[in-house]
């Protein structure tokens, strides 16, 4: 056993009896007097520990131990809130990053709650004669227009966008002929002004 | 059950006068504890009560399969480190001022501090200071095991259950603790008398 293994024995020799260590180092003690040395001061630095001051407790102590008591139960509220919101326990810097959060936070809902809702459809006159001439055309499409279409011709719409005054005259005298079906005239300037949108 | 636990249960029922037995009891060790942690008597009878305070508190989570002594100086071990830490009033005493005045190692005056002499109060209130002085030096773990070892004579068991970690990891602080103190008496004993050290060496 060398002198490392001693030093470390002894330390282990502290925690319990063991007859065979204990010869071993014996042995190892006999001729080394650093480790023999070493023993000593280990062992009077642990029976030092016995010279350290002893307090005597104050003669109120169990009196200041039951105002703590009688604090709490005077004001259980007190108690029950710090167990449940471990206020005490929260560092300063918690509650600057808790505060920085709910700035944060108040800040995005602001600014989204500041964006004005989408604004009202405003409607034009345009938009409200489109509207109308859609309803007649629905009106009008009640009538199969297919069969309509197939029964008299294409639909000529240069004829149709034509002003009126000029279509006038091409009719033929005395032929007051009759409008095939009541308000196609006006559908197909609807239909023109449709798809030309 | 042993004595304690009955009287816990019975603090548990509701019987103060027990729990007054109870610190009656603990009182002194519980102080001098914590005094070996803070070196501060006013601060180390604070946290005593501090303690007592919390066992109260607590007292209907006790249950008698551990020793009433193994939970309250689990709880004066958590108060006293949680303290520190917070307060970080790590005592890492000074420099020994001042010459010893009779020429002797710290070592061999702790070690013949036994014998009564005409200056005993003198030399036990050195020793005092010494001890203090070596036990400040320590680190945490090693300071609270050795303490509970030595003062309290709690086993390594005990100890590991209060410092909640193996009982090989408790044996390891202390045979740390022990060389650490060792080293810490002998640099002491250098300061105060370089001589006697050389003489040593």
């Amino acid at each position: 056993m060398n002198c490392e293994q001693t030093r470390k024995t002894i330390l282990v020799l502290d925690d319990g009896p063991d007859p065979d260590l204990e010869d071993q180092v014996n042995r190892h003690l006999e001729g080394c007097e650093d480790c023999r040395r070493f023993r000593r001061q280990l062992h009077q630095a642990w029976e030092a520990l016995d010279g350290a001051p002893v307090l005597e407790p104050s003669a109120d102590f169990n009196r200041r131990v039951w105002q703590r008591i009688e604090a709490r139960r005077e004001s259980p509220a007190a108690g029950l809130w710090r167990s449940i919101w471990p206020v005490s326990r929260m560092p300063l810097a918690g509650w600057a990053a808790l505060l920085v959060l709910a700035m944060a936070g108040g800040f995005l809902a602001y600014q989204v709650h500041r964006q004005s809702p989408p604004a009202a459809v405003q409607f034009t006159a345009g938009d409200l004669q489109d509207s109308q001439m859609l309803l007649e055309l629905d009106t009008l499409m009640s009538v199969d227009e297919t069969e309509f279409l197939n029964t008299f011709q294409e639909w000529d719409l240069s004829r149709d966008s034509a002003p009126a005054e000029e279509e006038a005259p091409a009719a033929s005298p005395g032929q007051n002929k009759p409008d095939p079906v009541p308000g196609s005239q006006n559908m197909s300037r609807l239909a023109t002004r449709a798809f030309s949108a | 059950m042993d004595a304690d636990a009955l009287l816990m249960q019975k603090v548990k029922d509701g019987d103060d006068r027990a729990f007054d037995l109870l610190i009656n009891r603990y009182k002194k060790p519980l102080i001098n504890f914590v005094y070996r942690m803070v070196h501060d008597p006013a601060l180390a009878e604070e946290l005593a009560q501090e303690v007592f305070f919390r066992v109260y508190l607590a007292r209907h989570r006790y249950t008698p399969s551990a020793r009433f002594s193994t939970w309250l100086f689990t709880v004066a071990t958590n108060t006293t480190l949680k303290h520190l830490r917070k307060s970080k009033r790590w005592v890492r005493e000074a420099e020994l001022s001042g010459d010893s005045g009779d020429g002797g190692g710290a070592l061999d005056r702790l070690g013949a501090v036994s014998g009564e002499g005409a200056f005993e109060a003198v030399e036990r209130e050195e020793l005092g200071i010494l001890v203090r002085q070596a036990l400040g030096q320590l680190p945490e773990k090693e300071k609270v095991a050795l303490t509970l070892r030595k003062y309290e004579d709690c086993s390594y068991q005990e100890i590991a259950e209060i410092m909640r970690c193996s009982v090989a990891a408790i044996k390891t602080h202390i045979h740390r603790g022990k060389l650490r103190l060792r080293e810490i008496l002998l640099r002491m004993e250098r300061r105060l008398d370089p001589a006697a050290s050389q003489r040593q060496v």
